[in-house]
């Protein structure tokens, strides 16, 4: 069987003895009327609720091409990596307020030995999913690199080994979501053993509270920074895919900068870089270019540029120099500058524009009426941009600086 | 009209609720009831969601493209509706068990009194966000686009009933109206001013239509407000309908409790027959006592009527009931929105055969529509033609069946057969043809034709599916491919076929 079969026929058998370990300790809970025990089922059931979200991820993220989704249901690993985390980080909010609660007005364990029991089954049950996982996911992960080497595939470059670690990566990314829970049971079935422990080696008895009734909260308020700190990292990544941000490895002004040095290109610009899930990455353009030939030229080329940054699905679209329109600003956003506000970067505020050889000049001129809008700017803004045309006559004075611009680009050809 | 303003609303209501969560952790202290302290950290809960709409509309504003994010951050309102939707999901939980806790450990309200003046101080707030919100959370139409465009209006009327709360439950139905009753003053109120936007708005896309709109008179947020930013402020909305519902159940348990409640008095031997403690056997120790003292058995006190103790929970159970159900249609939309899904408005096998039956189109691959946020929807699509000149005369027209549909940002990518190479196959040129096909982002359904050998058919299957170590799992996996898929393949085939 491939793996992936294999992990989801994991999780399903870790999701049934879930229900059943919830089950039991739900009906114990009642019928010995302990609080503790209910709130560890409730635990259980909350660890059952992950992993069916991981469940759900990775099987339908095997679609490939559905009629409402035209890019399969690949990112469905990350939505429900993401899912998971922000579920995992509102439970260690709540149990951040109980953890609160109980040192204002804390409390002993009552039937240390009971407690002490249930915890250590929920510790190996926990220790033996978390096992289950690893074997599954990562371990299997390090084999795969080394058999990389020896696929009888010929055609595969050797490219493709930190290739397919990517692939596993997004599905890593939804493991590590289920394995964010269980990190957190484990840890606090720890904590319930060792409080459990300390209650039972030193009986309280009728005493008041002393300092053994402070650990219970203390070591909770601990595990919480623990799996916080875990989880967002986990956030983190997650956001950067499903944000559309430009991928980690990618470096757009170097881009940008090297596609504008393709030779036939004028100008590019509604360049959009980003990742679909899994190291799957996919850019947009449009260059502007003087005839068709100079269009086929340059696309070859260009997809070689986005080939050695790791990017693999490029569409171009290619615009015709036309002397009416304006040089710098996309000729065709959609059939009417009414669907403005409906495109994806307004193009009334100036697009990531740039253009071949006069990236100095522009820089110079541009860049003096920029620092008057400096208030309106963040630091992250690639300054080429121009500023906001704020009326019609700083369009007019673009238009002016790109005029000289088609009978120079003509004595180059 | 500041409270036109969405950020001005959070603002305000943040400010509102954290103030009212320190009053309730104060009055908590002073009175050390338990139960006071739990809602205020509901309480504190709801800061958090409207923190992070804080935050996803500060960030959406920046709709300009950045080093970055090609795109802008516009879609920071879906993901900050999404984690509301999550939290709401496992506050739920918490509340459930809390329930489940209360269930089989009743306790009695001590000092209802208290419990009252502070529930119905929290019903109070809760209602004014609810007023707040409302007009984003039902029906809060007046505000999208007002452009003149056929398919705009089509948008509208598929999301116009989206927004609002779904029918259906007894309870929900009487919430419902219960808030649109008490909030009918806010959005007459807001309507004049909505009627006032909505003409302003008018002469701006007059403005767009006829020129260079170099100048907004308004806030740009305020014209641009559209269906994500609904999204966000409906994750804010049922945060604080949560909270209003916990309000309204913590106010009619404290009343009942109030007036029906036989306390224990403090002195005297009392039976408390609901609470299942171990000083139960106390208690029925010292009744026996008592009836020994036969002279005495008037004064046993029983607590009581049980049923109270336990209405708390069974109204806690109902509430998260009703919370779930609205949390989810939410919850559905930005995950289906992230999960890029061609929006529910466009069919594109209808799209694809419209794009299909132009003149001087021979093919049409690679065709992906997806919604970035709001009513910003994406679309790029390869086009094979024969020359060059044929494309010149169809790309205004590919353009326009794409508006049509509402698609605004196209990337369209014309590929000529005659030119390189081979015909029928006409894909993604050279560098990534072979080496990378597993990372194009789909290489496949359009391209594994029977034309292609087995290897390259593998090839392309392989694409398709996840990392494959060993030629024998590739075949197992080709036979697990849904038959969606298979379907996509053949028509691609009838392309090719025609196309020679």
């Amino acid at each position: 069987m491939g793996r992936y079969s294999g992990r989801s026929s994991r999780l399903i058998f870790m999701c049934v003895v879930s229900l059943v370990l919830f089950a039991v300790e739900i009906s114990v809970a009642y019928v010995g009327n302990s609080l503790s025990l209910a709130s560890d089922a409730f635990a259980v059931l909350s660890h059952l609720i992950s992993m069916i979200i991981g469940l759900f991820g990775v099987r339908i993220s095997r679609i490939r091409w559905h009629k409402t989704n035209t890019f399969g249901f690949i990112r469905a690993d990350v939505l429900g990596a993401f899912g998971n985390s922000v579920f995992a980080t509102a439970l260690m909010f709540s149990i951040f307020v109980e953890a609160i609660k109980r040192f204002i007005n804390p409390q002993k364990t009552e039937k240390a030995l009971l407690v002490l029991i249930v915890g250590i089954a929920g510790l190996c049950f926990n220790l033996f999913n978390y096992v289950i996982f690893m074997d599954c996911c990562y371990c299997r992960s390090h084999q795969g690199d080394t058999e990389t080497g020896d696929s009888p595939n010929d055609q595969k470059s050797p490219e493709e080994g930190p290739q397919k670690k990517k692939e596993k990566k997004s599905e890593a990314l939804n493991i590590r979501g289920v394995l964010l829970h269980v990190m957190g049971d484990a840890l606090g079935s720890v904590v319930v053993v060792v409080t459990a422990t300390i209650f039972h080696v030193l009986p309280l008895g009728n005493a008041p509270c002393n300092w053994q009734c402070y650990i219970d909260p203390s070591l909770t308020i601990i595990m919480v920074v623990i799996i916080l700190s875990s989880a967002f990292p986990l956030i983190k990544e997650t956001s950067i895919i499903l944000l559309q941000m430009v991928p980690k490895g990618v470096n757009m002004q170097l881009l940008t900068d090297r596609l504008a040095r393709v030779p036939g290109v004028s100008s590019l610009h509604e360049v959009h870089v980003w990742e679909l899930a899994g190291g799957k990455n996919i850019a947009t353009l449009h260059i502007k270019c003087q005839t068709a030939t100079d269009y086929q030229d340059a696309a070859y080329k260009i997809r070689k540029v986005f080939h050695e940054a790791g990017i693999h699905s490029v569409t171009i679209q290619p615009e015709y120099i036309d002397h009416k329109t304006s040089q710098l600003l996309c000729s065709s956003p959609c059939i009417s500058k009414a669907c403005d506000s409906q495109l994806c970067c307004s193009q009334q505020k100036p697009p990531l524009t740039k253009t071949n050889g006069y990236t100095e000049k522009n820089d110079s001129f541009l860049s003096t009426p920029h620092k008057d809008n400096g208030s309106s700017k963040n630091d992250v803004e690639i300054p080429i941009e121009y500023p906001l045309a704020e009326n019609s006559t700083k369009n007019v004075k673009n238009c002016g600086v790109s005029d000289d611009k088609p009978q120079l680009s003509s004595t180059r050809l | 009209r500041w409270w036109q303003n969405r950020r001005a609303r959070l603002l305000c209501m943040l400010a509102l609720t954290f103030l009212f969560f320190v009053v309730e952790v104060v009055v908590s202290r002073v009175t050390s009831s338990l139960a006071m302290l739990s809602d205020s950290f509901h309480m504190l809960s709801d800061v958090m969601a409207l923190v992070v709409a804080l935050v996803a509309v500060r960030f959406a504003q920046r709709t300009r493209a950045t080093k970055k994010n090609t795109f802008g951050w516009v879609r920071a309102e879906v993901m900050g509706a999404l984690v509301n939707a999550v939290f709401l999901t496992a506050l739920c939980f918490t509340i459930l068990l809390e329930a489940i806790e209360r269930f089989t450990e009743p306790h009695e309200i001590q000092q209802p009194l208290v419990v009252i003046g502070v529930g119905v101080a929290g019903l109070i707030i809760n209602l004014l966000g609810l007023c707040l919100f409302n007009h984003h959370g039902v029906g809060g139409h007046g505000h999208s686009h007002g452009h003149g465009h056929s398919h705009s209006g089509r948008q509208h009327s598929r999301s116009g009933p989206k927004p609002e709360q779904p029918p259906g439950d007894g309870e929900a139905a009487l919430h419902r109206e219960e808030t649109s009753t008490l909030v009918e003053n806010c959005s007459s109120s807001n309507g004049v001013s909505q009627e006032k936007l909505g003409d302003v708005k008018d002469d701006m896309t007059d403005l767009q239509v006829n020129g260079n709109a170099g100048h907004y008179p308004l806030d740009v947020e305020e014209v641009e407000e559209d269906s994500s930013a609904q999204l966000n402020m409906r994750g804010v909305f049922l945060h604080v309908f949560g909270d209003a519902l916990g309000s309204v159940i913590v106010v009619v348990n404290a009343l009942l409790f109030y007036g029906l409640w036989n306390p224990c008095p403090k002195d005297g031997p009392c039976f408390n027959p609901c609470v299942n403690s171990h000083c139960m056997e106390n208690a029925t120790l010292s009744q026996i006592f008592h009836r020994a003292n036969k002279s005495e058995q008037e004064s046993v006190m029983v607590a009581g009527p049980c049923w109270l103790l336990y209405l708390d929970p069974v109204l806690c159970l109902i509430m998260v009931c009703i919370l779930l159900y609205t949390t989810y249609p939410l919850l559905r939309e930005s995950a289906l929105i992230l999960l890029q899904t061609v929006p529910k408005q466009i069919d594109v096998h209808s799209l694809n055969s419209k794009l299909r039956t132009l003149e001087g189109v021979e093919a049409v691959h690679e065709l992906h529509i997806w919604q970035l946020a709001g009513s910003r929807i994406i679309g790029t699509a390869h086009i094979k033609c024969p020359d060059p000149s044929t494309y010149m005369m169809v790309a205004k027209r590919i353009k326009e069946i794409f508006h049509d549909e509402g698609i605004h940002a196209t990337t369209i990518q014309p590929e000529f057969a005659s030119v390189g190479s081979e015909s029928g196959r006409g894909k993604c040129e050279f560098p990534c043809r072979t080496q990378c096909a597993l990372k194009q982002c789909c290489g496949t359904g359009e391209d594994s034709t029977a034309k292609k050998t087995e290897k390259s058919s593998s090839l392309s299957i392989s694409c398709s599916e996840v990392v494959i170590e060993f030629p024998k799992t590739r075949r197992t996996k080709s036979e697990s491919i849904p038959s969606v898929k298979l379907e996509a393949n053949t028509d691609q085939n009838e392309q090719f076929e025609s196309s020679l």
